[in-house]
Formats: structure tokens, sequence, C-alpha cells
């Protein structure tokens, strides 16, 4: 056992110098994946990981972007914190064929609750960004923004449902920003958005936090409103762009971006990074991409090589521990 | 084996709420003192809320339980050992599920246990063990595509 | 009339060769997919979905419906011959089913009943689907936190009807499922509680395998003790077709309850968030306030036909705010959602309006899928009674290996085999003591919804509690209805205490 375990570290370090050595070649063709790849999702199948993970898929094959035989592996253990530790610890001889889908909503709760960090992966690239709106019901109380501003400075209580992850962060931005209380201006978590309208439609609460392509079709429908924009500046859909930033009334912009996105293990060498990276930024480019997923889903697509992906998702996990006090 | 005769007389009734007023009594203090109860800021209710109440309720009817137990004529509870041959089979098998495969230990263990505790026909085993991997490997792994552990041989082996 | 014309006009797209052969195709898949425990029906609809991928879109739908019914009839099957639920609606059908299977060596009549009940409650939630549909969604919308709050206190009480003979040690037991539940991730402060550090109790403790270990594991341990029992080769005989079928007395018991349960069901499904699940609990307690002719959970016909009926109604009736308002009432329903989505169906408010002819044909195509699949369930049940002839000491280990299996598709890892070890053990530990577990597997379904809720409603109300319970006439109505079901017990004590009333003699 110990001469093994020998061979196997003078293997590894051969490996990390192999790799180090070649570094400077730094092009996507200094890798080519020869085994099969493991992509670990987070949630179960049929859940929105999945139909993340599985498009990506579908494109790597059909738009010929890579042979390598692609198995997607489902870990929820602990609302997917095992998974991603799995995934940060994966050694140098598999790390080159491991990837996870990791979202702005699978970091939050990692970084709260765990000791797991972005700086034990390696982010690979940014597929997809997504906003937030403030939306009213049909028959509101309040019909505007003005109006929800008045009535909770006149010590009325407003409500807003949401989601979990992303959206309370959205929410505690935004108290923090208006500078008042819980108690007035409350949120209840849903397990999902549709949870939240439901709330909304049935008049339970003043106020629903969507991002536009779960609100779409009930906009249309005349049942919600957008009276809040939480962005730096106002959406151009025409059924969204009547609605005002919160600059408008003298207050700072609200903004939590939502992001899609894949890393790597930490032990991933630079060449596959770059491999992978390419590979993923030919499927967001690819028109199957565009048409099954982002326009489907209303998704702004956004996207971000490894290394931007990496400034963008540590500068994200900065901001987020700076807001949760760590 | 003699073990389809050995039983051994506990008494559960007046254990298990001992235990239950142990659980109560856990939850109790995390959520009471960690959590808390009541958030005056939000004005509503914390995560240890409604798990404070309940582990209240649990405490309190664990003695009632307790009492119950003491006054039952037969508290002593008769557990016959041969029974807890199959929680100790399955850990062996979670065990061997790592090392050797899941789909390995199973058919292992079907034919061990038929075979060689049960002492079955040969016709018979094997007519369990074509059912067994039906359901494993034929609805599981193939057609509803659930993976299952390989074993860490198999895994070195592939790499 | 105008919805019946357009439910006419569903049919005429949905009866094509292509389309019943598809529909068939689903049901069969689904059946089978929904009897294997540690699927259920949100893994086993997520699964076959890709099946749907090869049709084209009216037949991929009408497929996908009649999988994500059949699913709901598969979950029976396991918990009456194995004790083993498939789902967690089927934990009520098993609590009568199993015993009447085995000890009233009636196995072919349980799975029947469980069909036909399945059937006339699906029926009904159909019918009340095609001519309310759009208006029973608003009516769920009425439901808020509040409302719902004090409808789940309601089903809670509905342990009361099930601990059995020793009450203490039920509530008890419901006690501790309560604070099991609230293991793993707080949704409303989006924190974790009651993990002690452990990664993967931040998931929870999942309900799958936990039922199977609880039910189906302890069971396998106590027929180590039937082990040499040579009685159970008498049934065989009686395994025919025709020694299975129900006789015009069970028709008689097994059609009110299933008929009460299946306009019930139609309308919890519709309540947001409720489910199949508290369908049948609520089936099966309303169940209790009628006419048995053998008591609940010895094997009763009303009590499988109440419980069934109830969670088959349920899953017609939440495809109400489904596709009326895009809103999914469980997990299955949102994979269905996802499903419908992806070819190009976008149930919600415009949906009756832009695209009627998918959203009736759909529809029409649960009312074949219905009728599908209770006929082909019918034809493998002669089949699949064949496993109780199976001598206890074979199938001994194959139950084994399918609860080790089941415990590990939940989660896709050893977490979910060791949850369900552990609570296999406990199961059967308390069994033998005498505490039942089934309050223990109830409460920990509903107390987290009612968690949830009532927290929510806190959060509405600023904290006051008037503000829950009298939200609105709906709320009032329901807290009404709660004191007097909770009352009504400690009520008769006192009553026949102070000797006003009789002291009934036990039936």
């Amino acid at each position: 056992m110990k001469k093994f375990l020998a061979v196997a570290l003078v293997m590894m370090l051969s490996l990390a110098l192999f790799a180090n050595g070649t570094q400077e070649g730094g092009a996507a063709s200094g890798f080519t994946p020869t085994k099969d790849v493991e992509w670990t999702c987070t949630s179960k199948p049929g859940g929105g990981s999945d139909i993340f993970t599985q498009q990506i898929k579908d494109a790597l094959k059909t738009q010929g972007i890579t042979d390598a035989n692609v198995v997607i592996s489902y870990v929820t253990d602990g609302g997917g914190e095992v998974g991603r530790l799995q995934v940060a610890m994966t050694g140098k001889n598999k790390a080159d064929y491991t990837l996870l889908t990791f979202n702005s909503g699978d970091l939050m709760p990692m970084v709260k609750n765990t000791d797991n960090r972005i700086e034990n992966f390696t982010p690979l690239a940014v597929m997809a960004v997504d906003k937030q709106l403030l939306f009213i019901g049909e028959n509101a109380k309040y019909k505007t923004w003005q109006e929800v501003l008045d009535a909770i400075k006149a010590g009325k209580k407003v409500v807003i449902a949401g989601s979990k992850g992303d959206d309370i962060e959205t929410y505690n931005k935004l108290i923090a920003e208006l500078g008042v209380s819980e108690a007035q201006l409350s949120y209840i978590t849903n397990d999902s958005t549709s949870g939240a309208i439901t709330s909304l439609l049935g008049g339970h609460v003043d106020l629903c936090m969507s991002k536009p392509a779960a609100a779409a079709q009930y906009v249309e429908a005349g049942k919600m409103k957008a009276v809040l924009a939480l962005s730096e500046s106002r959406f151009t859909a025409p059924s969204l762009k009547d609605a005002p930033t919160l600059s408008e009334f003298g207050y700072n912009n609200v903004e939590v971006p939502v992001w899609r996105g894949v890393v790597g293990p930490k032990a991933m060498s630079e060449e596959a990074a770059a491999f992978w990276s390419e590979c993923l930024r030919q499927v967001s480019e690819s028109q199957v991409w565009q048409e099954n997923y982002i326009a489907k889903n209303g998704l702004v697509s956004e996207f971000k090589d490894y290394k931007a992906a990496k400034e963008y998702m540590t500068q994200y996990q900065a901001d987020y521990l700076k807001s949760l006090g760590k | 084996m003699d073990l389809k005769n050995k039983v051994i007389k506990v008494p559960t009734k007046i254990i298990i709420p001992v235990i239950t007023f142990i659980i109560g009594a856990i939850f109790f203090s995390i959520g009471a003192f960690e959590y808390g109860f009541w958030d005056s800021v939000g004005q509503k209710p914390t995560k240890g809320f409604f798990p404070v109440i309940i582990a209240v309720g649990l405490m309190a009817l664990s003695v009632l339980a307790f009492v119950n137990g003491l006054r039952d004529k037969n508290k002593m509870v008769e557990f016959r050992l041969e029974n807890w041959l199959v929680p100790i089979a399955l850990i062996l098998m979670i065990l061997s599920s790592m090392v050797f495969g899941l789909v390995l230990t199973v058919a292992a263990f079907i034919v061990i246990w038929l075979k060689v505790y049960e002492k079955q026909s040969w016709k018979i085993v094997l007519i369990a063990l074509a059912i067994v991997l039906f359901i494993v490997v034929g609805c599981f792994n193939i057609w509803l595509g659930i993976d299952f552990p390989m074993g860490f041989i198999l895994d070195m082996i592939i790499g | 009339m105008e919805n019946f014309q357009m439910l006419f006009h569903g049919f005429t797209v949905v009866l094509s060769l292509q389309n019943i052969g598809a529909c068939l195709l689903g049901a069969v898949l689904g059946l089978v997919v929904g009897a294997m425990p540690g699927i259920g029906s949100l893994a086993g609809v997520a699964l076959l979905l890709p099946l749907t991928y090869k049709f084209n879109p009216t037949t991929a739908i009408i497929m996908l419906g009649a999988l994500y019914y059949s699913n709901m009839y598969g979950g029976s099957f396991s918990a009456i011959l194995l004790n083993i639920p498939g789902d967690s609606p089927a934990v009520m059908t098993a609590l009568d089913g199993y015993p009447m299977a085995t000890k009233r060596k009636r196995p072919g009549q349980a799975l029947f009943t469980a069909n036909m009940a399945s059937f006339v409650g699906g029926t009904i939630g159909m019918i009340i689907l095609t001519f309310m549909g759009p208006a029973l969604a608003d009516v769920g919308l009425h439901f808020g936190p509040a409302e719902m709050a004090v409808l789940l206190l309601v089903a809670m009480t509905s342990i009361g009807w099930l601990v059995g003979s020793n009450p203490t040690n039920g509530v008890v037991l419901s006690l501790v499922g309560i604070l099991i539940a609230s293991i793993g991730m707080d949704l409303q402060t989006g924190s974790p509680r009651f993990n002690f550090g452990n990664i993967y109790l931040l998931g929870g403790v999942k309900f799958i395998p936990f039922v199977i270990g609880t039910v189906g594991f302890a069971q396998v341990m106590r027929l180590m003790d039937e082990k040499e029992d040579t009685t159970k080769s008498e049934i065989t005989e009686k395994l025919t077709i025709r020694g299975s079928l129900l006789t015009p007395h069970d028709f008689k018991r097994l059609l009110p309850p299933a008929i009460r349960s299946g306009i019930m069901g139609t309308f919890v499904g519709v309540l947001p968030g409720a489910g199949a699940t508290t369908g049948a609990f609520l089936g099966y307690a309303m169940q209790r306030a009628f006419k048995n002719e053998d008591p609940l959970g010895s094997g009763a016909v009303e009590g499988i036909a109440a419980c069934e009926a109830a969670n088959n109604a349920a899953a017609a009736g939440s495809f109400a705010p489904l596709l009326a308002l895009g809103i999914p009432g469980s997990g299955t329903g949102a994979v269905l959602l996802g499903g419908l989505m992806m070819w190009g169906l976008n149930p919600g408010p415009l949906l009756f309006t832009n695209e009627p002819e998918f959203a009736w044909g759909l529809i029409a195509s649960l009312f074949l899928a219905n009728l599908l699949t209770l006929i082909i369930a019918l034809g493998i049940i002669p089949v699949l009674i064949k496993i109780l002839s199976v001598p206890v000491k074979v199938i001994i280990p194959i139950i084994m290996v399918v609860c080790l299996v089941g415990g590990y598709s939940d989660t896709y890892s050893m977490y979910g085999v060791i949850i369900m070890l552990i609570s296999g053990i406990c199961g059967y530990v308390l069994e033998k003591s005498g505490f039942s577990t089934a309050p223990m597997l109830l409460a920990f379904v509903l107390a987290p919804l009612l968690e949830d809720n009532m927290r929510k409603a806190f959060v509405i109300s600023g904290g006051s509690v008037s503000g829950v319970f009298f939200n609105s006439a709906i709320s009032i109505v329901l807290t009404v209805v709660f004191i007097a079901i909770a009352a009504t017990p400690i009520v008769r004590a006192i009553l026949t205490k102070c000797g006003v009333l009789k002291v009934k003699k036990a039936k």
C-alpha cells in the first residue's frame, strides 16, 4: 500500500510539473478528452440544473463540439452540498474529466452554510444571467412603487413573496437600501417562484419578486404588472419597460444578477479548463442553445470564458460574504 | 445455526420513552437557546418556534408513555436473534458495495443467503437470482439509468 | 356545455391509432415504474420524460399525461403486496391493503379495489375538471398561507384516527416524526437547522428511504418470524383470476367511499401545494366518520377505496391550477409542466384561449389513460398476485435487495440506504413494543407543510394569532371545524365521566 501511495504521489507531482511546463502553450489544443466525462448535477432529474445540463450535453453532441462521452451524475444529498464538496476535492487524475453545474443559487447556500468556497473550484464559464423585478397583482392595494413607499412610510405593513436563494439576497439588499425593517417590508420565502406568484394572484401578498420569464405570461394576460426593476437600468422588453428603477426614486439601484455557469475541480489543469471553456463558448453561440434554452427561458445570453468567469464568480462571492458580514 | 431459537428480552416499552424524551430535550435546547423562539424585529416566529413547541409536547408525553410502560405487565419484549440477521446482512451489503460494487454484492448475497443459509435447491436460487438481477440491472440500472456504485476495485481498473 | 363540446373535440384529436398506442405505452410504463419502491411518481415522470421525445407534440403530450396518471396507480401495488409503499399516498393504501392481501387472504380483491377506486376517483376528478377547470383554479387561489395552515391542522387531526389502541404512544411517535422532518434546510430563513454539523443532514431526512425503511424493511424483519410457517402455501389455490374478482357486495362497499373521496380529493388537489398525499390522508380520515363493514386498518375494502380514490382524484384536480394558471401543485406537477412547455404548450391564464386543441386534447387523453390503465392493471393483477405464493424464505432476500436498491435510487447514494436501514430497525423495534408507526409517517409529511404555511401566515399578519385563524371566511370555517374535531373526544370523555353519556360498547 505504501509503495502504491508513493507511486501515485510521484505520478501526481510529475503531472503537476508537466501541467506547469506546458502552460505557456495555453491553447485549447493542449487537451483532448480521452475518457468519459462525469458531469455532476446537484438537482434531481427534471430540476432546473438538470435541464440546463442536459441542454449543454445535447448541444455538445449534436453540434459536433466534442466527441467526449458525457455522463451526468446526480448528487442531491445535503441540498447539493455533498456533490459540490465531492467535485471540489476531486484529485488530479480525474479533475480534467469532472464538471459541475454551478449557479448563483448554488453559491449562496454553499458560502452561507458550509466552508466550501469558489476558490476550491476552477470556474469554466458563465452561460446566462437573469435579473429580478417586483410585480403587483390584478387587484393590488398599491398600484405603483411610489404608493408602496408611501404606505411603508405611513406605517403600513407590505409583504413581498419570492423564491429562495438569490431572491432573498435581493430582498435583503432592497430593505437595506430603503432603510426599512423586516417588519415594515416583510418577505415570505417560497420553494419556487410559481409558489410566490400563486400568493400574489390570490391576493395574499402585496408584491411578488420574479424573473421576467416566470412572470411573462401572467403579465401578458394582464394578471400581473411590473412596478419596480431591480436592475441598474430599465428592462427593454415592451411589457417591462415601464417599470422604473430604484434610482428614479432617489435611492441607489439594487441589482443582484442571477447567473448560471459551469465549474470544474480546483485540480483541473489549465489546458483542460481552456478546452472546456472553449466548448461551452461554442455551445453558447449555437442556434440550438439560443433557441431551446436562452429564448425559451427568457434569459440574457452572456458568455464569460474561464478567466472572466473566475473573476466574476470570485467578486460575486466577495460581495455576498460582505453582505453576510463574514 | 441455533440462532432460530435464541431470544433476548428487552424492556423496550420503558426504554423508548426515555429515548424520545432525550430527543425532545435535544431539539428543545438547540431550538430554544440557539435558534430562539420569536423574532421580535421581524415580528415572526423563528426557525426554532415550531420544533420547540413540538419538543415540549414530546417531553411531556414521553413521561406519560414511560409511566404507562412501567405499569405494563408485559414490559419485557422478546426479540428473536435470527431477525437481526436482516439488518446485519444489509450493513454487510453496504460495505461490500463500496468494494466490489452493488450489482456483484447483490448477486452474491442472494446466492449466499438462499443456498448457504436457507439451504434451498439450486433451481430456486437461480430463479431468485434471475429475478433480482432483472429488477436491479434491467429495470433500475439500464432502463431507468440509475448508476449504482461500482466499488473501488472496478473504479481503479477503469481509472 | 361549451366545455363539453371542447372535450368532445379533444377526443377527436386523441382518438387516432398512433395516439392510443402512445397512451397505452405511457400507461404500461408509468404503471411499472410507479410500482417500484423508491422511484415514486416524481422521479418516474422525470426518468420517462425523454421517451416522449420520439413523438410529435400532440402524441408526446398525450403520452406524458398517461405516464403521469398511471404512475399514481402503480404506487399501490407494492404497498398492497409487499407492504412497501411506492410513493407517499400509498402509505395509506398499505394500512388496509396489506392486511387484506395477507390476513384476509384476498390479494386479488385488494388490488382490484385499489384500481377500481382509483378509476372512480380519477373519473370524478376529471369530470369536475372538465366542467369547472378554470373556475376551480380560482377557488384554489383563495387558499393563502393562513387558510392552508388551518386546513393542514384539520388534516393533522386525522392522526388521531390512526394512533390505534395506545394513543399516548401514537402521539409520541407523531411528534418524533415532526422533529425528524424539521432536520435540514429551513426554507423561511434559508439556513440549516438540527443538522448537527453533518453535511448530509443539510438536505434533511428523505421521505422515500424513510418510508421504505419504517414500513418495508421492518416488514422483512418481521417476516423472519413467519419463515417456517407453511400455512402460506394454502392461498395459492385461490390465486386465480376468478378468485380475484370483486363480488357485487364488494362493489357496494367500494362505491360510496370512492365517490365521497373522489369529490373531496379533487378539491384538495386544486389547493396550492396540498397534493395527492394530503388528499389520500384526508380521504382515509373522512372514511372514519362513516360505517365500515370491517374496522379500518384490518383490511377493509372501504379503507383502500377511500384513500386510493382521493389520491387519483387529487392527481386529476391538480391539473386545474396546472393548466389554467401554470402552477404545479407538486414536484411531479413541476416536471410535467416542464415537459409540456418543452412541447410548446404554455400552461397559464392564456392556455385555454390560445391553445384549446392542446389543452382539451390533454384532458381527453387523461380520460383515455384512466380507462386504459384500469384495463391494463386488471390484466396484470393475476400475474402480480403470484408474488404472494412465493415461499417467505425466498422472498425475504429479494425484498431486502429491493429495499436496498429503492433506498439508493431516491438519493443516488448510500445516504438513502443508511436512512432506510436506521428507520427500518427503529420501525421494527417500535412496532414490536406497541408503538404504531403510521402516525409518524403522516406527521412527517404534513408537519413541514403546516409549519411553512403557518410561518408565512404569521409574517403576513405581523405576528398576530387572530390574523392566522380568523384571516378570512375560509379560515374561520376551517378553524371551527378544527376545534370541533379536536374537542369532540375531550367533550365526550368528560361527559362519559360525568355519567351523562353512556359508555359505548366497542364494535
